[in-house]
């Protein structure tokens, strides 16, 4: 069974450290997300990659709607490939639903993790009375339907908003994956996401935390930052990026990446 | 001739007849004259367990994804099929084709000639004689249909090997060919969910039928999981749906609705809810109340009790608690827990674990009392209903209209059963339930919420409610008979749409698909308009069919309504899309314009010009401006090495506005004058030229330029390193720690190899954070290199882009020794092969490039550094200095000792240094606590000091190995980094050692000046003390300028200064007259010394 979920959800292990790090992809993407800052690692970690289950390079027969109802399922192949590849201690890097991923993933099996990296997290999109989480309600319905009635467009309108830089490869890069992922298991992932809430639990984690949050970003404004640094319950700090965007990793490689060197050493 | 449709279906098997129709069935929706063999083959296609999909699937190639090569057959087929002729007005079905009739008549040859079904045709010929009574079979039809050269070009254009696909379907069905299991992987780790492997389609919506209330199996069963341990059973459900969860949870327990996975030890549970009494003020009630509980307990049957005590906002108390009834109720239960151990669960739910932590809080040892434990709850459990898509919904969704689903699509609910019922068996069922429930007077939203819905249940929930408002309220015999054959009506409707919307709705989203969106919305509510006045049945159905629930709730009256509305529906997506593409035009130019402001006017008005074009197209714009004006700032530094300085600050981006654009344009004619009065009139092999002309622009360290100017000439007579090769590139390595001169050579490298600073290209390799170092003296050093760094580029992709535009030029790589392993491998890459590999792999060549790297540290290399004495001033602390307003104390020195005529320096802004320079005796200065206070001040804001200090080579390694947040940057990578710095090092042409600036000799020197200067205009009385600060901000002018000037600012401001001090206070042998910085706000970036002093 593991060797067949690793197998379907690409998993590949890389690089000459000692140190496990694993990097996460978030929604729209895949492990090629990573590829830009992946030499900065090698050197001195061991770096993990995988796909979710619902990104474009994964089998969609594999994508089982009565499944991934919610993120545990994504917590579970998380974990089982960690339990696979006899990892006992990791440091996390996770980017958006990846890192609520990880959060939840640090919950249930806090040992595992060293260090959680959360890149463009989000406890929750949705706003409420006292909470800014970015997304009224009518936004949301109005995304959704955009998506179901014209993915492509949606597409080719969403990727320059989320990679927000003016980096033309980074939105194509971005584009190309986001439109490789299924549209109904797109739409799917996305109510998924939305409908999750982890406010109430950030409390749990007890894993040091490192949030990086650039300073404008589409998906999630930057007081979301302040408040995961507030509410999670372990040792965390904030990293703001002077940069635009959703996806750092697509549009500032090279930055991301010393940050996220910078935040491992510490 | 085309044959009619029924003669054609005489000469199938039922089988076959089917998929005939569908193929006609298409044919009529695309308008087309005829039905061909391409309607057949997508009809085949189309059909949820097609033997042909299931043949190509088997005979793909491995060199795409079955995915794409399905998609790639959609598109050729529908291409072929937009090819045939179509006609306005359909009557009747359209006529098969001669060619798809002859391979029908090809197939029955075919079938007769099989050894298998010989005989049976013999004898059939011997009695009836004709051919048409030979009941094609549909895998022979198939087979015949493939050799039809339409079918088999568009099947050879989507990569499929039209033989091929024949021997798979001839060829019986063996496992071993499937590429990989069809079987899911099983994914759960924690749990075994037993998914059924043969259930491929997507049955949920119709497999809960029973359930009013689906509650997430996954969530039961991570709470039951947590009921059947030994510890920590009774859990706690945490995070903003637990409440949710907790009910559906328990209202299942109740109901006994447990599915297959729940454990069977815990069936027969029983539930007691305390929830009210746990916030209740009645202690008499809630002990009356326990006492029942515990009679239920004891009574209970079965393998136990769940007492749910609800939210713990009761127990930590919003607004008040009774402490005895609290402290009753958790003694209560924990003696329960204790009594009846194991067959009593406590549950609860908390909103946020902040509530849970205070909770713990208030009640110490309640965690392990009552044996908590917390389980996160994150997703609403609704969101299977929601989150749902719906059956229809990948018809529109996936592109092109989404022909035919891949092999585990949603699209169709029921699989093939639902071809030909009228009303199929399951809606019939539910209609009749609703009927039934109708009667009995109650209305159940459940059967249209059963239905994956287009709306959430949010907006859902509220409809509902005045559906079934409406309903009780009309709820009388009279109406009852109206509303059965309503209620008929929809479910003929909803059983329509929902399995036969597949043919029926999909040429229309496919014809929608292939249009601009905006033409999209609109031909789609013609469409809806049109069948609303043909059959209202149809309505909706063909409006894509996506608006399921909505119109199933609605009645027949407005039925016409909900045509038109769902068609709204539909169009909004339409100003949806176009509005996100304007919000991301606009967001773009927004993203442009930022930037374009601090870098120059005209780029503003370029992107401003662009608004309408597409978003591609101004980000091009947008970078190449952006490229094109950071070399504008590179160039303008050349003007002349003395006022770099203020050069520098007018290139600073807050004025380059108005300036950049000018000399934008000043660029070309700039860099023609170097060119033609001082390239050509010097040899480049002379060394002697060379070392003077370098000489003079920088004005110190004679070796180094000796050695520089060597190792241009050798290099350039072709003896260099490299003499075998051709290359005429340069590598030079400059060590220590004169930063600003080093800089300086390189630029004056710049101007004499190739005629001007705009051939100059300088990227600082530590930069690591993005952030400059704004309030540097240095700022001006490269403010590009932060944008470039934010602009999707890693640094090698920088240098090559600028190589790439300037082929002859000096790149100027600072800090070569904090570099990243990119940057290392492909610089190593560089100097031995001469091309610059940037990460995309692109190659430039740098064989007329001189590569200037710099380090500080001389690790590389090893250089005794006993020429170095303790700095109290290092290069450092004195780049880093600010302009601060400057100002004069007097103070009065009320102790014994008169002091003689000394000056000295103050160093309190710094004790973390070692020693003052010239200090004899500290004394306490009046207004030292506010001196003091300005130190913690500026502390903070200068985190940058703090770290550089530990770069001081003064200072133990190891030391600062474990504080200094610099060195953890380059520690992964310091194991191999020595050894890559030796080989670049003895690679490169040349190491040029770069002496320290002798800042203390120099701050002697013009603390001499000022004590000059001082004593000339006060006399001999009195005594001066200069603040340690206030000497960095001089140093740093002489180091980054030149000396006269400084002594000029001495003499002139710094002596204005003291005249009007002596003017205004009658100086004595025991005044001391302190010159210190203030601590006000800093004064605008350029000039390092203020032009007036401020006198208190």
């Amino acid at each position: 069974m593991g060797q067949s979920l690793l197998d379907a959800l690409n998993v590949r292990v890389t690089g000459s450290g000692r140190r496990v790090l694993f990097l996460a992809h978030g929604f729209g993407t895949d492990q090629s997300a990573w590829n830009r800052i992946l030499p900065y690692f090698l050197p001195s970690y061991k770096v993990i990659l995988y796909d979710l289950v619902c990104a474009g390079s994964v089998n969609p027969d594999y994508f089982d709607f009565r499944r991934y109802t919610s993120l545990d399922p994504y917590v579970d192949d998380l974990l089982s490939i960690l339990d696979f590849l006899g990892v006992d201690r990791c440091f996390y890097v996770g980017h958006s639903v990846s890192a609520m991923i990880g959060i939840l993933a640090a919950i249930r099996r806090p040992e595992l993790f060293a260090k959680l990296i959360l890149v463009g997290a989000s406890p929750r999109f949705l706003n409420d009375p006292e909470y800014h989480g970015g997304f009224e309600l009518g936004e949301i319905e109005k995304l959704f339907s955009a998506m179901e009635a014209n993915y492509e467009a949606w597409v080719n309108g969403f990727a320059p908003l989320a990679v927000g830089a003016d980096v033309p490869a980074a939105v194509r890069e971005f584009s190309r994956t986001l439109f490789n992922m299924r549209p109904d298991i797109a739409l799917f992932v996305s109510r998924t996401v939305f409908n999750s809430d982890l406010r109430g639990v950030l409390g749990l984690v007890k894993v040091p935390c490192c949030i990086i949050q650039t300073a404008k970003d589409v998906s999630v404004p930057a007081s979301v930052a302040t408040y995961l640094k507030n509410h999670l319950g372990g040792r965390n700090t904030v990293v703001m990026l002077n940069i635009e965007g959703h996806l750092p990793h697509l549009s500032a490689p090279g930055l991301l990446a010393n940050e996220l060197l910078r935040a491992l050493s510490r | 001739m085309p044959t009619p449709v029924s003669t054609a279906r005489q000469c199938l098997t039922q089988e076959s007849i089917s998929t005939l129709d569908a193929a006609v069935a298409v044919a009529r929706r695309r308008k087309h004259t005829q039905t061909t063999s391409l309607h057949t083959v997508s009809a085949l296609l189309s059909l949820p367990s097609s033997s042909l999909r299931d043949a190509c699937t088997r005979t793909r190639t491995n060199t795409y994804t079955s995915r794409m090569q399905f998609k790639a057959l959609e598109i050729c087929l529908s291409v072929s099929l937009d090819r045939l002729p179509t006609q306005k007005d359909v009557e009747g079905d359209p006529p098969v084709s001669n060619s798809l009739m002859a391979a029908i008549k090809r197939s029955q040859a075919n079938q007769r000639r099989q050894p298998e079904n010989f005989f049976v045709y013999q004898q059939q010929s011997q009695s009836q004689s004709l051919v048409s009574n030979v009941k094609v079979e549909l895998k022979n039809l198939i087979v015949s249909i493939l050799d039809d050269p339409i079918v088999s070009r568009v099947f050879g254009e989507a990569g499929f090997r039209n033989y091929d696909v024949k021997l798979a379907i001839l060829r019986p069905v063996s496992n071993q060919f499937f590429r990989y299991k069809r079987g899911n992987p099983v994914f759960l780790c924690d749990y075994n969910d037993g998914f059924d492997v043969g259930l491929r389609g997507f049955s949920f919506p119709f497999s809960g039928f029973g359930m009013v209330d689906d509650c997430g199996e996954g969530e039961v069963k991570r709470i039951s999981e947590i009921l059947v341990r030994e510890k920590c059973r009774n859990p706690v459900l945490v995070g903003g749906y637990a409440r949710d969860v907790l009910k559906k949870f328990l209202g299942r327990v109740e109901g006994r609705r447990l599915s297959g996975e729940f454990p069977v030890e815990l069936c027969g549970l029983s539930v007691i809810s305390i929830e009210n009494e746990v916030g209740s003020w009645d202690l008499e009630s809630v002990k009356l109340r326990f006492n029942e509980v515990g009679r239920l307990v004891e009574d209970s049957i079965g393998p136990g009790v769940v007492i749910n005590f609800g939210d713990l906002k009761g127990f930590v108390g919003e607004g008040g608690v009774c402490v005895e009834t609290l402290t009753f109720v958790v003694r209560e239960l924990s003696r329960l827990l204790e009594v009846y151990r194991g067959r009593v669960w406590l549950i609860g739910v908390a909103s946020e674990y902040e509530m849970y932590m205070k909770f713990v809080k208030g009640f110490p040892s309640i965690e392990k009392d009552w044996d908590l434990q917390v389980l996160p709850m994150t997703s609403p459990k609704s969101s299977r209903e929601e989150a749902y898509p719906r059956s229809s919904l990948t018809e529109s969704f996936v592109p092109l209209g989404g022909f035919f689903p891949t092999p585990s699509d949603v699209k169709y609910p029921l699989g093939g059963s639902t071809n030909c019922v009228p009303r199929c068996h399951l809606c019939n069922e539910k209609c009749e339930q609703e009927v039934t429930a109708l009667s009995n007077g109650g209305y159940t939203a459940s059967v249209a919420y059963q239905f994956p819905s287009s709306l959430p249940s949010w907006l859902e929930r509220p409809e509902l409610n005045t559906t079934r408002a409406s309903d009780d309220k009309a709820n009388d015999s009279m109406v009852l008979s109206a509303k059965v054959v309503r209620l008929q009506k929809k479910w003929d409707s909803i059983c329509q749409r929902l399995h036969f919307a597949p043919f029926l709705a999909k040429p229309e989203t496919y014809r929608a698909y292939s249009q601009v969106p905006t033409i999209m919305g609109f031909q789609v509510v013609q469409d809806g308009k049109d069948n609303v006045s043909s059959h209202h049945a149809n309505a909706s159905s063909t409006v894509t069919g996506c608006k399921v629930v909505e119109s199933s709730r609605l009645t027949d009256v407005e039925l016409n309504a909900t045509a038109e509305a769902s068609a709204q529906v539909i169009v909004i997506p339409k100003p949806v899309n176009m509005r996100f593409r304007e919000t991301a035009e606009s967001d773009e130019q927004c993203a442009l314009r930022t930037p374009l402001k601090s870098w120059s006017s005209s780029n503003v008005v370029e992107g401003l010009t662009s608004p309408t074009s597409v978003t591609s197209v101004t980000t091009d714009i947008g970078l190449r401006n952006k490229l094109s004006a950071s070399r504008v700032i590179e160039t303008s530094p050349h003007q002349s090495d003395k006022d770099l300085m203020q050069d520098s600050s007018g290139c600073l981006p807050e004025i380059s506005d108005v300036l950049a654009a000018s000399t934008k344009n000043n660029a070309s004619t700039i860099s023609f004058i170097p060119s033609s009065d001082l390239c050509e009139q010097y040899d480049q092999k002379d060394y002697k030229y060379l070392y003077t002309s370098l000489f003079s622009k920088i004005g110190r360290q004679e070796d180094a330029v000796a050695v520089i100017s060597q190792t241009l000439a050798r290099c350039k007579s072709g003896n260099g390193k490299r003499k075998g090769t051709s290359r005429g590139d340069m590598w030079f390595n400059f060590l220590g720690s004169d930063g600003i001169c080093q800089k300086k050579t390189a630029i004056a490298l710049a101007e004499i190899l190739y005629g001007g600073t705009e051939s100059f290209i300088c990227v600082d390799l530590s930069f690591k954070d993005g952030i400059n170092y704004v309030n540097s003296m240095i700022g001006w050093q490269d403010k590009n290199n932060c944008d470039m760094k934010s602009r999707g580029k890693t640094m090698v992709d920088y240098i090559a882009d600028q190589l790439r535009r300037k082929p002859l030029s000096v790149v100027y790589l600072e800090n070569i020794d904090r570099s990243d392993p990119q940057v290392q491998s492909s610089l190593l890459y560089a100097l031995k092969s001469g091309r610059l590999l940037d990460s995309h792999g692109r190659e430039v060549s740098t064989s007329n490039a001189v590569f200037v790297t710099t380090s500080r540290s001389m690790e590389g290399k090893k250089i005794a550094s006993s020429t170095e004495e303790t700095f109290s001033y290092s290069e450092e602390n004195v780049v880093a200095t600010k302009g601060r307003p400057i100002q004069i104390l007097i103070g009065f020195d009320l102790g014994d000792n008169v002091i003689s005529q000394n000056t000295r320096v103050l160093n309190k802004t710094r004790k973390d240094e070692s020693i003052p320079v010239f200090l004899n005796k500290r004394k306490l200065v009046g207004n030292d606590g506010n001196i003091r206070q300005y130190k913690a001040t500026e502390v903070v804001k200068r985190p940058h000091t703090a770290t550089k200090i530990s770069l001081d080579l003064n200072l133990p390694a190891e030391e600062s190995e474990m504080t200094d947040v610099e060195n953890f940057d380059r520690e992964p990578f310091s194991e191999n980094f020595n050894a890559w710095l030796d080989n670049f090092l003895t690679l490169g042409d040349e190491t040029v050692i770069f002496k320290p600036f002798d800042f203390n000799a120099l701050a002697d020197e013009k603390l001499k000046v000022i004590t000059q200067c001082f004593h000339k205009i006060v006399g001999s009385e009195g005594s001066l003390e200069v603040d340690s600060q206030v000497v960095e901000q001089i140093l740093a002018t002489v180091y980054l300028s030149d000396s006269s000037k400084v002594d000029d600012w001495i003499n002139q401001v710094l002596g204005q200064a003291f005249v009007e001090a002596r003017k205004r206070y009658n100086l004595n042998s025991r005044s001391v007259v302190k010159v210190i910085p203030c601590e006000v706000q800093e004064q605008a970036q350029g000039a390092l010394l203020p032009a007036t002093i401020i006198m208190n």
